[in-house]
């Protein structure tokens, strides 16, 4: 496979006959296509290199990748809206153990829940039936936020 | 990401090339940036933790504007420090006024090297891993001092001289905790300390091995982060706020930072040396094994230490945030006689009950 990759290499440095005023800019213009060249051959051949030195089996992402992004999508899109929905719904409820608990679920996918954050809201907007669009002005006097608490009925 | 197998294996991928060598040079940047950034988050989720913490225990709103239920908060809050200016006292002694808080947050960082999230997810798995904490740990309180000299203010003078007395006095029973839990793992390194307690699941840990030193270990942790009810460097109500009284903006975020970091590294080490570090401890029958799925056990097996170094380590957060708003500030006389007259007997008891232990076991 190596024997493949280095004419491709040869190629690029034997084409570079250049005037003398902008030899600078273009010689490091011709490195960088040369190594993004090399970067895509290299990409498409796959070579146990480590193994010649190391004797180590080489980092085979193909295995790896699966499972790491399994769990990313557990991660950053099934755990937030639940943890998120779980705090809205019981937030001024809870006891001990379930204070524990939310404040133990939100410090271990904290990072996924700042990417959620800027998205949602738990705070209501103002109700006013007779409002037309969302930008509407409401009427006066209608209170802000729905209450946190239901109405108790009876003593 | 042990660095010398990866960079071993990636110089070799790309040492084929001769125009990779730029490349690959960086390649050990990586690493520290993820564990930078990883400290980073972890200090904005403990700020959300303490305000809302608080809060739930004095039956009160926390902050609940910046995202849902204030969970940008911290990062507004380093926004706003980052944006406000920097104000220098003009009798004060300017080099060492910018250099303290420099000190503090390096010193501090520098400890993370050697704490491991699984076994071979560490930066450096020193030799003397706990060793090197414990003195970077020393360093700390020299920016602290070098704050309240330099600040012309002889309340932050005191909350200086404060924090290094208080730092050397808890310093020594800390010290010989740990030197207890290394005379129990035969080593230094955080990895073996964690491997020494996995032989025996949940009952393997040190702090079944080590009761009177975790306590005495828990206390000095609290003491060496000053956090209530050891916050007399600070004491809002005595020196308005210590060595920090003089400071703004980002280096007054700076010992912010230093404050929270502190804890953390001190959570962690609770974990490391007392409760087992990234070990399951609880009993499994591993089926991976019978699929030859050796590839995804070990990324699930890295995966689930991470997840569960930081649940324990979060017990430790929830009680130091739970202490300091339970709990009385103490004299300083009051804190050195505990720190002299009381830990460091028992420390010293406890060193010398294990000594007692290896000899009566060999």
């Amino acid at each position: 496979m190596l024997f493949v990759l280095f004419p491709v290499c040869f190629l690029d440095e034997t084409t570079n006959a250049q005037p003398a005023a902008s030899v600078q800019q273009s010689s490091q213009l011709q490195r960088l296509a040369t190594v993004l060249r090399c970067g895509a051959v290299w990409a498409a051949v796959e070579a146990p290199a480590a193994l010649a030195v190391t004797g180590e089996e080489d980092i085979d992402l193909l295995a790896i990748l699966p499972p790491i992004a399994v769990f990313a999508f557990f991660y950053f899109l099934v755990a937030p809206p639940l943890i998120m929905n779980w705090m809205r719904l019981r937030w001024y409820k809870r006891e001990f153990v379930e204070t524990y608990l939310q404040f133990m679920f939100t410090y271990l996918f904290y990072p996924a829940m700042m990417f959620w954050a800027p998205f949602v809201n738990f705070r209501k907007f103002p109700r006013d039936p007779t409002m037309r669009y969302p930008w509407s002005k409401p009427k006066e006097g209608t209170p802000l936020f729905k209450d946190r608490y239901p109405p108790i009925d009876s003593y | 990401m042990i660095i010398d197998r990866v960079e071993v294996e990636t110089i070799n991928s790309f040492s084929k090339l001769e125009l990779f060598k730029e490349i690959y040079g960086l390649i050990w940047i990586l690493p520290i940036f993820a564990l930078l950034l990883g400290i980073t988050i972890e200090v904005l989720v403990i700020v959300w933790l303490e305000r809302e913490i608080s809060a739930s225990i004095q039956q009160r709103i926390g902050p609940e504007y910046a995202g849902p239920l204030g969970l940008l908060q911290a990062i507004a809050d380093g926004t706003k420090l980052l944006l406000k200016e920097d104000i220098l006292p003009s009798r004060g002694d300017i080099p060492l006024f910018s250099i303290g808080p420099s000190i503090a947050v390096i010193s501090i960082l520098l400890s993370f090297l050697v704490i491991p999230l699984g076994y071979r997810f560490v930066l450096a798995d020193l030799s003397i891993g706990v060793f090197l904490w414990i003195a970077i740990s020393s360093i700390a309180p020299i920016g602290l001092l070098m704050a309240g000299y330099s600040s012309n203010n002889k309340y932050s003078f005191l909350g200086g001289l404060r924090a290094a007395a208080q730092s050397i006095s808890y310093e020594i029973p800390l010290t010989f905790c740990v030197l207890a839990i290394s005379l129990l793992s035969n080593s230094l390194s955080t990895v073996d300390i964690v491997e020494a307690q996995s032989k025996y699941g949940f009952f393997g840990w040190n702090l079944w091995r080590q009761p009177i030193g975790f306590l005495v270990f828990l206390i000095s942790s609290l003491a060496e982060c000053e956090r209530l009810p050891f916050d007399l460097p600070e004491a809002e109500e005595e020196l308005v706020a210590g060595y920090q009284t003089e400071y703004s903006g980002i280096k007054y975020g700076l010992f912010y930072l230093v404050s929270y970091l502190n804890l953390l590294v001190s959570s962690l080490f609770v974990t490391v040396l007392y409760l087992g570090g990234w070990n399951f401890s609880i009993p499994y029958i591993s089926f991976f094994g019978f699929f030859q799925m050796n590839k995804i056990i070990g990324i699930l097996e890295m995966v689930i230490g991470i997840f569960i170094t930081l649940t324990k380590a979060y017990l430790f957060l929830f009680i130091s945030i739970t202490i300091r708003w339970t709990l009385p500030r103490m004299r300083m006389d009051q804190l050195l006689n505990l720190g002299w007259k009381f830990l460091l007997p028992i420390s010293l008891g406890n060193l010398l009950l294990t000594t007692s232990f290896q000899l009566v076991s060999l």
